[in-house]
Formats: structure tokens, C-alpha cells, sequence
């Protein structure tokens, strides 16, 4: 259950009724009446403020060993304690929504970009590009995401880089899923029809005509399967093929850190804590965000 | 896990050098030593109060040695004993094996024709005397009345060298070897059954079931999960007159993760726990649900340096980075203490082990100067591989980089998959290398190989003829104090050259729960189970 | 019907083929030699030729791979290069394992699931409610590998009820195999009542406001009677899809849990083979992974085709 894509609940509630209820609700209302999802707005963006100024953040440098201060509680001069080289782990776990964050937009981006590309092209084009490409969503789909992320991570070699790459193919699927799917609603459309009559190309139509139209809802998607992303790569980092040393990631910290849980627990609660607030505040954000664009089940 | 690859190697150069080649290398060859432990480390218990003749040379007593011990009228027979043990095994054929974890199984189903005490003092085993008044050769009696577990008769006809009668054997060196009988207690002096050997076929290396004549014999081997092995009831040694091995079954669980294996000692489901967490090893001390003991180990552990290419052809930029690692450090912080800072290949045990040489401190400035000397004045950079999933060496590696960084050497760890680690190592595929080597009882087996031109595991390809003069004499002469001499000599130049930055020493380790007894601590790391026995 | 579920498993048969080739590339794309890691160190290159030879490495990739798939067809996955043992044996010794903690995990938290998600329907904005939907958040929101460290921190260190890990077989020692089989298994227990739970809470929510319900409530049935006999069935419907991909899905929670469990399922195995690169295990699982992954798929679209006659048999 770890690096799947069913964990944030955006597929497909969010395809058909995306359009209809933006006409319906003003998203800036929405979020005022919404408290819940007003206040993970604001953590959300705490988050990100984190994760850019986390260089600032950061009491001492995160990779800076000392020893003579190994694995220490938390206290006033470390504020989660230090690990078993002696260093910060606040530090560590400031550093880490940086990398987090980061590994969250490349992964995300390129699920996106070959999502969005294939959907465009199957939905746009159909036939033979239509079955292509299914097949070959179906064929990835059928591979547990874990394992196929590892096989891919393997085949690469281990390595932060490396892992993005396989936690971005993870995330293919949803995105071609929701493009086919916007792109064959939209080609019915007049302006599209316009487009093929004044003889526009047909990539022409597709990435300047289509493709901005249905970009909303893939926004919202690609906004919300950070957690996702996040999620995955943390696993792979726990099994020790993402994230390398020294490099401060929440996943290599807990499997480090799970070593040591009777002989400074911090190491491994700080780095938890850090991804359970994320993961827990996208997933939030996605919930109500649901519930905005598809309101059936509040308005009952 | 990083230790005693090659072990091979080794037994092939014996081979070279010693006319017992073909047995050494078409599995017709001797046997066990190990649980030999059994008989001889309890002899040498013995000796502690009286019977300290059994020594090198042409001990006679026979393994089953008068240690009429005090303990043996205590001993409870029988029981399973769980041990919680580090790595899943390769090859449990002692002549195609290359890993220090298949010894621990061989030792206790192979008997060799000698073996050593916890003193590391050759002693009998399957052999119950030899001459070597001649340099060139070396005749063996053999111990009568053996027999295989697979019930045939253990004689000289299972030497397929130049035998003499039923039980004398006699091995040809084409030059003196003065390594021969250290080597034979290991993996090349262990002696197999040919009827097991031609019934088994490849089975030998999986389940070599009856093959040895050690004190227990194989039953299974499930992948990753545990090797079982039961009393061999036959077993040809006794400790004070009674019948060995007192255990009825030995039950490895194979258990990579070192915090796990100390918490199955700690629930009572394993009964020993090798290679603990040495971060836990201060409060296993105090707790008297514990009985731990360590000793220095043979072992030797540090980076690798290729130095046929690229930065480190330069001999000042090798000494820069030894300058640069603040070893004690790393000893004191990774290894919570347990071990010492290594200067060079010859470890603690050894005889030849000097205290006093210390060539490399941690010094920022002269590493400093060294870069300037080595045309890097700025520093340099490159890639050093670690065996992934060792949280040992990860720690080491990042305490190295943030070291290294303070000097302007920037570290890139890469971590591989053990395996191919040792096989990009030697096949001279890398720049920097974290890797150890498990140590022989003799100086030359920690040297030769690694460091004379060419030879077998000298992944570094480091080459010094005076160096290699000092080793071929070394090797060949019988004089202990001419040998010391000639070692510590080695060592110096070795270190002073740096092809490795030699960085610690680690001990061995000896933890299980008080219920077990008469266990015997040897320096080479392989755990004997003979002589053990379980209370209630 | 039998004709939907003809075309269904006849378009398995390309995406099938398209998994193998996938697998295929990914192996052979992996670096490390697995004649290397047969032979060893010391191999010269003819022990290096003859094995590759052996083993049919010397062939072209599509000849390797049309003979791979031909060996796959008789259900033959070679042998494991690490142990020589057949890959086949290697899988059966530790699916009992697997499939003990996976179903287990997945058994107790689908019956969670429902009571929880009944609970958090039915008594729409109670207290219980809120707290039902707080502990599925949380949960779905915890990754597995860090609940799992926190249960060993509390349960096997600071309380020290269970073993922080390891495994004996039930045949062997039932007690103590189900003490070995708590900690991980409440891992995939609580991750899987947290993920369905929701799906149960909405489905059952969306049963409750039809029509049918509300005569039921009209003709004056008893509201247990309402929920337990009408609403529930039809609720459970998609639930049960889901719960069918769960189970396919299985095979992800066992790579982790066993790891952190020192567990010795099939997805400690995979793990450790993929480290050691031996290739025919690895290829093994992820195949049989993803074909029994296909397989529940099917059975769900058939089961929902039979149960559900909203779902017409033609083609989409």
C-alpha cells in the first residue's frame, strides 16, 4: 500500500465533475466557509516555506558530524536530539522537507509530462496510439508499485536521482487516466472543432488549444499526488536504494534510526513525525479539496 | 560478512607452492578442523593447569586429550542450541567457499589435519603428529580409527598426496612454505570422504550431507532462513572421557540485521548471538542475563586505494587522506570502543604485531601539506564504494567525508551490493574501497597475497619489490624471530606506502545467554560448538 | 455473460505479454553478471564462457526471451543462482509465510473496516463518527515502514509483550508463531481498515440515501434490519472490489513489513535477491505479483458483472 497510486483519492472523482463544479462554487468562498481545509492551506504552505528556507531554518549544518555529542535526547541546544554521528537531527529533519519537497515536484513532474503527453495523444488521436498506450498502462498497473519501483531502481542503480525516475513512471497511469479522459470530452468541443476547420495542426490543437483547457484539474492532481510521491520515495529510501548518505532524507533517517529505537528513540520519531505531518496534511488538502469539486456527498 | 572472501585464493596458492595441490583442489582433500574446537580447545583449557606441551611442532597426545576436566563430570547432554548468525551461507564445500560465513558452518562438520587454540598455537586434529625436519616436506601421522558420517574409513588414501602407509602422509613443497600447517587448519586442511564426495556431486556445496568427520552433521539448509545440523553420534573425540559433541542439534538462524539478532537472544530465541550491535554492547556487559567476552581479533578493515590510477598513483595524495581520517574516532564512535586503530595488515594477535608504530595521526595540517606535495593543493575528489546495508560502514563512510571535507577532499559514497563490491574491487574497477579482510593465524596470510606484486588479492595493485623480496623470505624461513623481524618490516613499508588506509582492528566476539557453557573464544572469529553445552 | 468474460481474459492476453516483456527488459538492463555471481572471484573466462553457454546467455535477447517465456508456459522459473535451488521450491518454502501475515493483516482489517465504516455511517455526526474518520485519516496518512517502528518501540521495547521480530513456522509452534504474527500483522491490518474503512463509510452513506431504503424505513422495518439486511449489501459491493485489489495489492505491504519483521515471506526473499542479483527469483515473484494482481482484477470485474446488472456485458 505504500507507493501505490490509490492512496490520495483524486482519480476519479475529480474527471467529470471538475468542470461542473467550478461553475458551481467560487474556490475562494469554498476555502473561507471550509476551516479544515483553510488551516491545511496554511500548514501546507508552512510546509513549503520549510522546505525553501530550510537552510535558514537549521540551527547547525546537517551534515556536520560530532562525535563527542553522539545520539543525545532533545534538548535546548538540539532540539530533537543528535544521531549516531552527533548530528542535529532537527537540522536533519528541516533539511529533509527540502528534500522531500524536491523529490516530490521532479517525480510528480515527470509523471506529469509523459502522463499528459500519452493521454493527449491516445484520447486525441485514438486507434492504434489509443491501444498502445493502454496496453501499456495496463501492463505497468499490473506490477505491484513497490516492486516495480524497485526493479527500476535497481536496473539504474541506487540513488536519489534514480528513484524519482521510478516513483515519476508510478505515477503515469493517473495522469494519462485523467488526460484521455478530459482530451475526449474537450475534442467534442466547438473550440477544438473551430481549430481542425481553420486547418490549425494537430499538435497544434492538442498542446495549444486542448491541452490548456483541461489543465486545471491535472494542476489539482499533480498538486495533490506530491504526498504520494513523498510516500514512495520514502519507502524506497527505508529499503535503502533511494537517498544515500550522509543526504538528510526522512526515509534513510527512520530505517537508520529504527536501529537504534532503544538507544535514542529521537532518531527515529523526529524523521516519522516529519513525514506523517505531510503526508497527512496533502492527503487533508486532497479530502477537501474532493469535497469541493465533487460536493454530492456534503450537499445530502 | 566482509571478511574471509577469498579464502580460496588462498588454499590455491598453497596448492602452488605445495606439491598437495591436487588435493587441494580436487576436493579429495583433508578435513575438518574446526569443531575441533572441540576436543583441542578444551585440551587447551586444559593446559591452562598442566598439559601446555601441546604445542606446534609434533604434539602426540591425540585429539581426545586427558583434559579431565572438572566441568565434563557437570555436563548436561543433549538440547538444541539456537545461534543467531549474520548472513545466509554460499557454499558449504570448505574447497570452493569463499566467505568467512560458510566457515562457521564448515568448522562444525569438518575435522582438519591440524587446528588451533585459542592461543593460536598449531595443535593436532586429524593429524597426530607431523615432521618438518625437512623444508621442502612434511609428513603426517594421521589419528586412527576415524571414520567419515557417511561411515567409511578416514586414511591416508583420502590425501591424494604421496602416501606412506594407511595413516602417513607426506606433502612435497616445491619450495619452503612456512605458512603450510597455518593454512592447512583452515578450509585447504579439511578433510572430505571421497564416497561422500563423488555420491554428493554438487549436493556437496548445498547439502554435504556425511561428507566430514566433524562433530556434527548436515541435516538442512533453507535459503535465507536457517541451517540445521544434528550430533554426529559417531564422533571420534572425547573430553574427559566423555563422548563429544554434547549438543544434540545446532540450529543457525540466519538473521542479517544485527539489532535483530541481539533481540532474539534477548526474547530467548536464539541462544547465541554473533556479530552484536556494537552500540549495545556497553549495556549487554551489565546485564547478567548476558555473558559476553571479546578478544582482538586477526581481522583487519579500511579503504582500498587503486593505485594504478588516478589520484591515488600518488603516494602523497594516499598519505593526505590517511592523515586526514581521524581513526580513533571512528574507532571510538562507530565501534563504541571495540577494537583499536589500525597501522597496518598485521593484527593485534599476531607475533609480530608492534604498539608502538604509529606512522599516521590525525593531523589536518600535514594532510594539508601532503595534498600540496601530491600537486592537489585544493583538494581533489572521488567515489568510495561501501557495502550497502552495513550501517557500520555507512557510519564510518559519512564520518570519513565530513573528515575528508575539512581538508578539501570531497568523498562520494556509493554504496554496492556486497558481492559486487568485492568484484568491482578486484577487478580493479574503482577508485576507493571500504573492505576488510578476516586474518589468518600467520602473518604471511595477511600479507602476502594483498601485497606482493600480482598476488591474489591485491586488489590495489600495489607493487614494491622490496617489499615482495621481504615477503618470499619471510615465507620461507622456519625462524620465528627472523619471521617477526621480517613482518614488521612489511608492515611498516605496506603502511608507509598506503595501498590500503588501514583503519581498525576490530575483536571478536563471544555473547549468549548463561545457560550456555564450555564455549571456547579463538581469535580467528569462527565459533566452535563441540564442547559447548546447554544447562536444564 | 460468458462472452464478457471470454473478451475480458482474451484482452488480458496482450497486457500479459507486455508485463513479460517489461520484466524481460528491466532484468537484462539491471548491471552485475549473473555468471559472476554464480562463479565467483575466481573464474577464468572459458568457466565464464561455458556457464553463460549453459545458461543460454550467449543467444540473442529475443531467443532468450521467447525460450524464457516458453519455459514460463510449463511453469518452469529456473533455478536461483545464489542457492542453485529451483526458483519454484524457493517461492513455495516461504509463501505459507507470506500469505499467513498477508491474509491475516487483510482479513482483520476488512472486518474493521465495516464496523468501523458502519459505525461512522450510520451515526453520521457523532462523536464515534468524527473518531472512526480521524483513525482512518491518521492511519492511511502513517507509512506502513514508520508504524511499524513505532509498534516494535512500543509494544516490543518499552512494553515488551511481543518479539520485535521473527518467525517460526505454525506446524512447528503455533503459540509462538501467532506472537511472532501480531506486530506485522497489525501493521497490514490497521493500514487496510484504515484505506477501506473510508470506502465502506461513502458507499454505505450513498446505500443509506436511495429510495429502496427509504421505503424499507417506511414500511416500518427496524433501522438494524435497514442497514444490516439492505443498505450493507449493496454498499459492500464496491467495497468488495476494492478489497479485491487490496489483496492482489499484497505484495507491496509484504515487501516492507518483512523486511522491518525479519519476516521470511516471499518479499524479504525478493528483496535479498534483488540485492544479490538472482535474476530467475526476482522475475519469479514480480511475475507471479502481477499475474495474480491481473487475476484479482478479473475475478473483481467478473463478480461485479454478476452481481451489479447495472454493468452491461458489451464492450465499453
Amino acid at each position: 500500500m505504500v507507493a501505490g497510486e490509490r492512496l490520495v483519492p483524486i482519480p476519479s472523482a475529480l474527471g467529470e465533475s471538475a468542470l461542473a463544479a467550478r461553475r458551481k462554487h467560487s474556490l475562494s468562498r469554498f476555502i473561507v466557509n471550509h476551516r479544515v481545509l483553510s488551516a491545511f492551506i496554511v500548514i501546507f504552505v508552512a510546509l513549503v516555506l520549510v522546505a525553501v528556507f530550510a537552510d535558514a531554518l537549521a540551527t547547525y549544518n546537517p551534515t556536520k558530524t560530532a562525535p563527542t555529542i553522539k545520539m543525545r535526547s532533545p534538548s535546548g541546544a538540539h532540539w530533537l536530539g543528535t544521531d549516531y554521528l552527533g548530528r542535529d537531527m532537527y537540522s536533519r529533519v528541516i533539511k529533509g522537507a527540502q528534500v522531500s519537497m524536491r523529490v516530490a515536484v521532479i517525480a510528480v513532474s515527470i509523471s506529469l509530462v509523459v502522463g499528459v503527453v500519452m493521454g493527449l495523444m491516445a484520447g486525441y488521436f485514438g486507434g492504434l496510439a489509443d491501444l498502445l498506450c493502454g496496453r501499456y498502462v495496463d501492463a505497468q498497473l499490473a506490477f505491484p508499485g513497490i516492486l516495480l519501483a524497485i526493479a527500476i531502481v535497481n536496473a539504474l542503480g541506487p540513488g536519489l536521482y534514480h528513484a524519482m525516475i521510478a516513483v515519476g513512471i508510478l505515477g503515469v497511469p493517473l495522469y494519462f487516466r485523467l488526460t484521455r479522459g478530459q482530451v475526449l470530452q474537450a475534442k467534442e468541443q466547438e473550440y477544438v472543432r473551430a481549430a481542425e476547420v481553420i486547418g490549425a495542426s494537430r499538435w497544434r490543437i492538442m498542446f495549444r488549444h486542448i491541452l490548456p483547457n483541461i489543465a486545471n484539474p491535472l494542476v489539482v492532481a499533480a498538486s495533490l499526488a506530491g504526498g504520494n510521491a513523498i510516500l514512495a520515495l520514502a519507502a524506497l529510501s527505508f529499503l535503502g536504494i533511494a537517498a544515500q548518505p550522509p543526504t538528510p532524507d526522512w526515509g534513510a533517517m527512520i530505517n537508520i534510526g529504527k536501529d537504534y529505537l532503544h538507544n535514542n528513540m529521537w532518531m527515529a520519531i523526529g524523521p516519522g513525525a516529519a513525514i506523517f505531518l505531510t503526508v497527512f496534511t496533502y492527503y487533508m488538502l486532497g479530502d477537501a479539496l474532493r469535497d469541493y469539486l465533487d460536493p454530492r456527498l456534503k450537499t445530502r | 560478512m566482509r571478511r574471509g572472501w577469498r579464502g580460496l585464493c588462498l588454499v590455491a596458492t598453497a596448492a602452488l607452492l605445495a606439491a598437495c595441490s591436487s588435493s587441494n583442489n580436487n576436493g579429495g582433500k583433508a578435513q575438518p578442523s574446526a569443531p575441533a574446537a572441540g576436543a583441542s580447545a578444551s585440551a587447551t583449557r586444559a593446559a591452562s593447569a598442566g598439559s601446555a606441551s601441546a604445542t606446534a611442532a609434533a604434539a602426540s597426545t591425540s585429539a581426545a586429550a586427558p583434559s579431565a576436566s572438572a566441568a565434563a563430570a557437570k555436563v548436561t547432554r543433549g538440547g538444541t542450541l539456537t545461534i543467531a548468525i549474520d548472513s545466509n551461507m554460499k557454499n558449504l564445500d570448505p574447497l570452493k567457499s569463499t566467505l568467512l560465513v560458510d566457515r562457521q558452518i564448515h568448522y562444525q562438520l569438518y575435522d582438519s589435519l591440524v587446528t588451533i587454540g585459542p592461543d593460536l598455537k598449531i595443535q593436532p586434529d586429524l593429524a597426530d603428529s607431523w615432521d618438518t625436519s625437512d623444508p621442502k616436506a612434511i609428513v603426517f601421522k594421521l589419528h586412527q580409527g576415524v571414520k567419515f558420517q557417511d561411515g567409511t574409513d578416514f586414511d591416508a588414501s583420502v590425501a591424494s598426496v604421496d602416501v606412506i602407509d594407511q595413516y602417513t602422509v607426506k606433502l612435497n613443497l616445491t619450495q619452503p612454505f612456512a605458512p603450510l600447517l597455518a593454512t592447512l587448519v583452515d578450509r585447504a586442511g579439511m578433510m572430505l570422504s571421497p564416497t561422500a564426495i563423488q555420491k554428493l556431486g554438487d549436493g556437496l556445496t548445498t547439502a554435504p550431507a556425511g561428507a566430514g568427520t566433524g562433530p556434527f552433521r548436515f541435516v538442512e539448509w533453507q535459503q535465507d532462513d536457517h541451517v540445521t545440523l544434528e550430533r554426529n553420534p559417531s564422533y571420534w573425540k572425547k573430553e574427559g572421557g566423555e563422548q563429544l559433541p554434547y549438543l544434540d542439534k545446532l540450529v543457525y538462524k540466519i538473521i542479517p540485521d544485527e539489532n535483530n539478532r541481539l533481540n532474539n537472544l534477548k526474547t530467548g530465541d536464539v541462544d547465541i548471538a554473533q556479530r552484536p550491535p556494537a552500540k549495545d554492547i556497553a549495556a549487554v556487559k551489565k546485564d547478567s542475563a548476558f555473558v559476553y567476552k571479546d578478544a582482538p581479533a586477526l581481522e583487519f578493515d579500511g579503504i582500498e586505494l587503486n593505485v594504478q590510477s588516478e589520484p591515488f598513483n600518488n603516494k602523497a595524495l594516499r598519505q593526505a587522506v590517511a592523515y586526514a581520517i581521524d581513526r580513533e574516532t571512528i574507532v571510538q564512535t562507530v565501534f563504541y570502543g571495540l577494537g583499536v586503530v589500525s597501522n597496518g595488515p598485521i593484527s593485534p594477535p599476531l607475533p609480530p604485531y608492534d604498539a608502538s608504530f604509529k606512522p599516521y595521526t590525525h593531523d589536518v595540517a600535514k594532510a594539508k601539506v601532503m595534498l600540496a606535495a601530491g600537486g592537489k593543493p585544493n583538494g581533489f575528489s572521488f567515489d568510495l564504494l561501501i557495502t550497502s546495508n552495513s550501517p557500520a560502514q555507512q557510519q564510518q563512510a559519512e564520518l570519513i567525508k565530513d573528515e575528508l571535507k575539512d581538508v578539501g577532499i570531497t568523498v562520494n559514497i556509493v554504496p554496492e551490493e556486497f558481492t559486487k563490491l568485492v568484484d568491482d574491487t578486484q577487478t580493479h574497477h574503482f577508485t576507493a574501497s571500504i573492505l576488510g579482510w578476516s586474518g589468518r593465524i600467520d602473518p604471511d596470510g595477511n600479507s602476502y597475497n594483498h601485497f606482493h606484486t600480482g598476488g591474489g588479492f591485491n586488489d590495489p595493485q600495489y607493487s614494491n619489490q622490496q617489499v615482495d623480496a621481504l615477503l618470499d623470505q619471510a615465507r620461507a624461513s622456519y625462524d620465528p624471530e627472523q619471521r617477526n623481524t621480517l613482518y614488521k618490516q612489511i608492515n611498516q613499508m605496506v603502511t608507509e606506502d598506503a595501498p590500503w588506509i588501514f583503519i581498525y582492528h576490530p575483536v571478536t566476539i563471544e555473547l549468549h545467554t548463561p545457560k550456555v557453557k564450555g564455549f571456547v573464544l579463538v581469535a580467528d572469529g569462527i565459533q566452535r560448538y563441540a564442547t559447548v553445552w546447554k544447562s536444564q | 455473460m460468458t462472452g464478457y468474460i471470454v473478451r475480458r481474459v482474451l484482452s488480458m492476453i496482450p497486457v500479459a505479454l507486455l508485463v513479460t516483456i517489461a520484466l524481460f527488459v528491466l532484468i537484462r538492463l539491471t548491471p552485475g553478471d549473473p555468471v559472476r555471481v554464480i562463479l565467483g572471484q575466481e573464474a577464468t573466462p572459458q568457466n565464464v564462457k561455458a556457464l553463460r553457454h549453459e545458461l543460454g546467455l550467449d543467444e540473442s535477447y529475443p531467443v532468450q526471451y521467447v525460450k524464457w517465456l516458453g519455459r514460463l508456459a510449463h511453469l518452469d522459473f529456473g533455478r536461483s543462482l545464489a542457492s542453485r535451488e529451483p526458483v519454484r521450491k524457493a517461492i513455495g518454502e516461504r509463501l505459507p509465510a507470506t500469505l499467513e501475515l498477508g491474509l491475516t493483516g487483510f482479513a482483520v482489517g476488512l472486518i474493521f473496516a465495516i464496523i468501523l465504516g458502519t459505525v461512522a455511517a450510520v451515526w453520521r455526526d457523532s462523536v464515534w463518527s468524527r473518531l472512526t474518520t480521524a483513525f482512518s485519516l491518521v492511519f492511511v496518512s502513517l507509512p506502513n515502514f514508520v508504524l511499524g517502528v513505532l509498534l516494535i518501540l512500543l509494544f516490543a521495547l518499552h512494553w515488551r509483550i511481543f518479539s520485535p521480530g521473527g518467525y517460526v513456522a505454525f506446524s512447528r509452534a503455533p503459540a509462538q508463531n501467532l506472537r511472532y504474527l501480531v506486530l506485522p500483522a497489525s501493521v497490514g491490518a490497521v493500514t487496510g481498515a484504515a484505506t477501506l474503512s473510508r470506502f465502506v463509510r461513502s458507499s454505505l452513506l450513498e446505500a443509506l440515501y436511495t429510495d429502496y431504503i427509504r421505503t424499507a424505513r417506511a414500511k416500518g422495518l427496524r433501522e438494524f434490519v435497514v442497514v444490516a439486511r439492505h443498505a450493507m449489501r449493496n454498499a459492500l459491493l464496491p467495497v468488495l472490489t476494492l478489497a479485491g485489489l487490496a489483496l492482489g495489492g499484497l505484495w507491496e505491504g509484504a515487501v516492507i513489513t518483512e523486511t522491518i519483521f525479519t519476516w521470511p515471506g516471499v518479499g524479504r526473499l525478493t528483496v535479498d535477491a534483488l540485492g544479490r542479483r538472482d535474476y530467475p527469483i526476482v522475475q519469479a515473484v514480480v511475475l507471479i505479483a502481477a499475474f495474480s494482481y491481473m487475476i484479482a482484477n478479473l475475478l473483481v470485474d467478473i463478480a461485479y458483472a454478476y452481481l451489479d446488472p447495472r454493468i452491461s456485458y458489451g464492450r465499453r
